[in-house]
């Protein structure tokens, strides 16, 4: 089973490889805590990355060069040939990719490791770009903001992502095609431009589902542009108003005095 | 020969109206102040800086995993609280041209352009970029020149506003002044966006209204004017 899953987890990160844009830079990469109970040592080709690693915690973004990683979980201090509570090794690391490393419980239960790539693509001026990570022992769910789903049928380990206007929204995790609500809801402030990453995690079977949370900046847009005017009226609306300037100005002083506004609009 | 104040004003005005229509007949593209500003065809200089936020790549060595990372809670609180929210300017003003007009909130408008008030009296800031009292980042304010039913406003000032002037914004209570450092008009085709509201570099603040011709076919003005200001308190 965990085979089979980490073997889903590279395919996730073999998408990456389709974004070659940053081909030659660092890949960045996080890690979340999402196994429920346990503190762990995090390991990176038998180097220590991580120590007393808490659930429910996530680490900045370490930069790695683009390559293969082995990763390796053990319980706190017990040390590189420690036992794994969690494994996955050749994890391939696209150079310039946005990852989140995940260590959290298989639908059944059972502990594993999952990199997601985080979509760093630019997000329009306005918008927010969320994304909902199974992560759960748990079935599978529905993500609903105000009451209405937005994201349907998401089981373990997938995603689901979309683009909507920032902004905060009430969200909350329901079973899937129902009204059993499993976690939240909770009031989730979606910051223009950021791409906030929503987990569910923990266990259904043992009561302790929670939400947490990432936000990746940085993928934010300009608006297309600055309207500044309607009107049309700072260049005189063209040559007539002109001409009926000269011909008042002929017809007499008075006539220019009433114009005198016009002077102070175009000097 | 003119002893009559009035005479003497009606003349004045007279030659001054028949200078300008002789001037516009002659040059009929610089008849407003935002067209006797040159236009400029690139990005300027004063703050070119601004656009480079990001720290420079790491280097190879750098790049090897800490053996210390910090890990923090990921709770939806903790997210929700690291929200930056800047704070909003109320009022926008400009001593030397005689502005001094109430700012609002704005966003994006359906064509994603920035939204601005309805009202050329009233100037709109970009609230999903910096605000005054961040430390870094463009503060965007901008308004609209003039309405078919206001005529021109008080941005059309912003064209003759000298470089070293002052301007003031009020946010949170406070003024916050900043010194003009270039007057612009751009074609709004080439004018450098992620620049204009660039959310990183020395906190600035961007003032931006329309100028230049005005085609109704072709979307209305075709340049912006840019008054740029560094914060000097």
């Amino acid at each position: 089973m965990r085979k089979l899953l980490t073997l889903a987890a590279a395919g996730t990160v073999a998408v990456g490889l389709a974004a070659p844009a940053y081909a030659a830079d660092d890949a960045h990469v996080s890690v979340l805590h999402g196994v429920p109970d346990a503190v762990v040592d995090v390991y990176v080709n038998g180097d220590a990355l991580l120590s007393d690693f808490e659930p429910g915690t996530l680490t900045d973004p370490v930069a790695l060069p683009g390559g293969d990683y082995d990763l390796k979980v053990v319980a706190a201090g017990d040390g590189a040939d420690g036992d794994a509570i969690m494994e996955a090794n050749g994890v391939t690391v696209p150079a310039g990719a946005n990852i989140t490393v995940v260590a959290h419980l298989d639908e059944g239960g059972a502990p594993t490791l999952t990199p997601f790539v985080n979509d760093t693509s630019a997000i329009a001026a306005g918008e927010a770009r969320l994304t909902v990570r199974h992560t759960a022992a748990a079935p599978a769910v529905d993500v609903r903001a105000g009451g209405d789903p937005v994201f349907t049928d998401l089981s373990n380990p997938n995603e689901a992502s979309a683009d909507i206007p920032a902004g905060t929204v009430s969200a909350d995790v329901v079973l899937a095609g129902t009204e059993d609500v499993a976690i939240g809801p909770a009031d989730l402030t979606l910051a223009e431009g950021v791409h906030t990453v929503v987990y569910a995690w923990g266990s259904a079977e043992d009561g302790n589902l929670d939400l947490a949370v990432q936000t990746i900046s940085g993928s934010h847009s300009s608006p297309g542009g600055v309207p500044g005017g309607t009107g049309g009226q700072l260049t005189g609306s063209g040559p007539a108003l002109w001409w009926l300037a000269l011909g008042a100005l002929l017809a007499g002083g008075a006539a220019a005095l009433t114009l005198r506004p016009q002077r102070q609009r175009v000097s | 020969m003119i002893n009559n104040p009035t005479q003497r004003a009606v003349a004045i005005v007279a030659a001054a109206l028949l200078g300008m229509g002789a001037a516009w007949l002659t040059a009929p593209r610089e008849r407003s102040a935002a067209a006797e500003l040159p236009r400029v065809t690139t990005a300027s200089a004063p703050d070119r800086a601004a656009s480079a936020g990001a720290p420079p790549p790491r280097t190879r060595k750098d790049a090897a995993p800490p053996a210390r990372v910090r890990a923090r809670p990921a709770t939806v609180d903790a997210a929700n609280r690291a929200t930056e929210r800047a704070v909003a300017p109320t009022r926008v003003s400009v001593p030397s041209v005689g502005i001094s007009m109430p700012v609002r909130p704005v966003g994006v408008d359906r064509a994603g352009l920035m939204a601005l008030p309805e009202s050329a009296y009233t100037a709109g800031w970009y609230r999903f970029g910096r605000g005054p009292l961040d430390r870094s980042g463009s503060t965007v304010v901008a308004g609209h020149v003039d309405t078919p039913e206001e005529g021109v406003g008080p941005l059309a000032r912003l064209a003759s506003v000298r470089v070293g002037a002052e301007v003031r914004l009020r946010a949170g209570g406070r003024p916050v002044t900043y010194r003009v450092v270039s007057v612009e008009r751009v074609a709004k085709s080439v004018l450098d966006l992620p620049r204009l509201f660039a959310r990183g570099g020395p906190a600035r603040l961007q003032l931006v209204t329309c100028g230049g011709d005005y085609l109704p076919d072709r979307g209305g003005y075709q340049d912006n004017v840019v008054v740029t200001a560094r914060r000097v308190g």
